[in-house]
């Protein structure tokens, strides 16, 4: 729990916004949430992209799109929810624009990740990553939510807009994924 | 089950945790600049009332034509560690070392950020796309974050709005942007303690136009130097205030 909290990850871990337990009566502001969850949305997004400077891209966008509908939040303190649905969807929207690119400028593509990356993670830990980059779009979205952001089934369905079965059997068919995968690689 | 799912949790832990700092990356050394043409004498009431209605419209987060505010949330702070924002859709903290942001929409489709450092020199240091979908032409790649990119491009048009008894001076500096000159001019708005500057490109006719705004505090950047020319009111140039007959666009456009 307070490794969540530290990273600024859960939304029921962290309090409102801001990463400090809630007294009930905070008005989250945006300055708050982002200096508080900036860090955290843009390790979210990582995990879905892939490199470092899309991620922040995405979680840019994220935060402008919350920005101008700042006025208009009927509920503040459901910011957060909404800033960590928009990361996703800009994820994804970045991951299509990557493949559009691709198909026309090859030399287009965004970096590639730094060598030292490969180096701080262990090998286990690699092979892990490229099995869940590897997973479908959605699936891949399932696993960060539900064993980074420690978001429950239900907080996951509600940021991807889909029913708790749903989330619940991408889950399952992620984990049998990420497991063949990774036996038939041994 | 329960060990694929321990992995993975500190797999993706590491690597996220990978990501320690997100400050904005300084640009890349600016490349050589393909021509240089000698900086024109500044057309002082011209850039005055361009700079001007930048300012104003910075200041009063006014709408221009387009529909698009400029926008800089007064309780960030836009020094070093503080938040910028902008309207077209930059977000990003100030690295240590620069003094200021400059922050722009200079096209429908990007919206670029520029440092500008104690010294009195500016770059441009970020850049981004806004629009989707990106259609397969154009640099739209070179845009990506930390790559330089020239201050040039559709100029946002000069605002119009200069609420009555707002006054400024205007200074001029020098600065380069990707090695090719460019004119700095600087309004200070005393009641709201503000600096505006907007940069031209008089080496390109077609863009020889206000391409960037620049929001700091004052007295953030004691190097630069800081030379009164005019004080503008709205009674001196009533043609930019509300009510009265926008005055044309002083620079060329393509």
């Amino acid at each position: 729990v307070e490794r969540a909290v530290a990273s600024g990850r859960g939304s029921l871990l962290s309090g409102w916004l801001g990463g400090r337990p809630t007294t009930g009566d905070e008005v989250p502001t945006f300055e708050g949430l982002y200096h508080s969850h900036r860090l955290a949305m843009v390790r979210l997004a990582i995990l879905l992209v892939d490199d470092q400077a899309s991620a922040e891209d995405v979680v840019q966008d994220a935060f402008a799109g919350l920005h101008a509908r700042w006025s208009r939040l009927s509920d503040p303190a459901r910011a957060l929810a909404y800033l960590r649905t928009s990361v996703v969807n800009g994820s994804r929207s970045s991951l299509r624009r990557r493949r559009t690119a691709r198909r026309y400028v090859p030399a287009h593509e965004p970096p590639a990740e730094p060598a030292d990356v490969d180096l701080l993670l262990a090998e286990e830990q690699r092979e892990l990553l490229a099995a869940v980059r590897a997973l479908p779009e959605r699936q891949r979205q399932v696993v960060v939510l539900r064993y980074w952001s420690d978001l429950t089934e239900a907080e996951i369905a509600d940021t991807l807009g889909v029913s708790r079965g749903t989330v619940k059997s991408t889950a399952s068919r992620a984990l049998d994924s990420l497991h063949t995968r990774l036996e038939g690689s041994r | 089950v329960k060990d694929l799912e321990s992995s993975l949790r500190r797999a993706l832990s590491a690597r996220a945790d990978l990501v320690t700092g997100t400050a904005l990356r300084p640009a890349s050394p600016p490349r050589p600049a393909r021509r240089r043409i000698p900086v024109p004498v500044l057309p002082g009431l011209a850039v005055a009332a361009a700079v001007l209605a930048v300012v104003v419209a910075l200041t009063a987060g006014s709408a221009g034509p387009d529909g698009r505010d400029w926008v800089l949330l007064p309780s960030l702070d836009p020094l070093a560690g503080g938040t910028a924002v902008s309207a077209a859709g930059w977000v990003g903290t100030v690295p240590q070392g620069w003094s200021a942001v400059v922050v722009d929409d200079v096209d429908p489709e990007t919206s670029t950020a520029c440092l500008s450092s104690a010294d009195g020199s500016c770059r441009v240091a970020l850049s981004r796309t806004t629009s989707d979908p990106w259609d397969g032409r154009g640099p739209t790649a070179d845009l990506s974050r930390g790559r330089s990119y020239e201050c040039a491009g559709r100029s946002s048009t000069p605002r119009t709005l200069v609420p009555s008894g707002r006054r400024g001076y205007l200074v001029t500096s020098a600065c380069t942007i990707e090695g090719a000159p460019a004119e700095l001019v600087r309004l200070v708005v005393p009641q709201y303690g503000l600096t505006a500057a907007a940069f031209r490109r008089p080496d390109d006719p077609a863009a020889a136009e206000l391409v960037t705004a620049l929001l700091e505090r004052l007295d953030v950047a004691p190097g630069v130097p800081r030379v009164e020319l005019e004080e503008l009111t709205c009674d001196e140039l009533p043609e930019l205030c509300p009510g009265r007959t926008p005055r044309p666009s002083p620079f060329p456009t393509s």
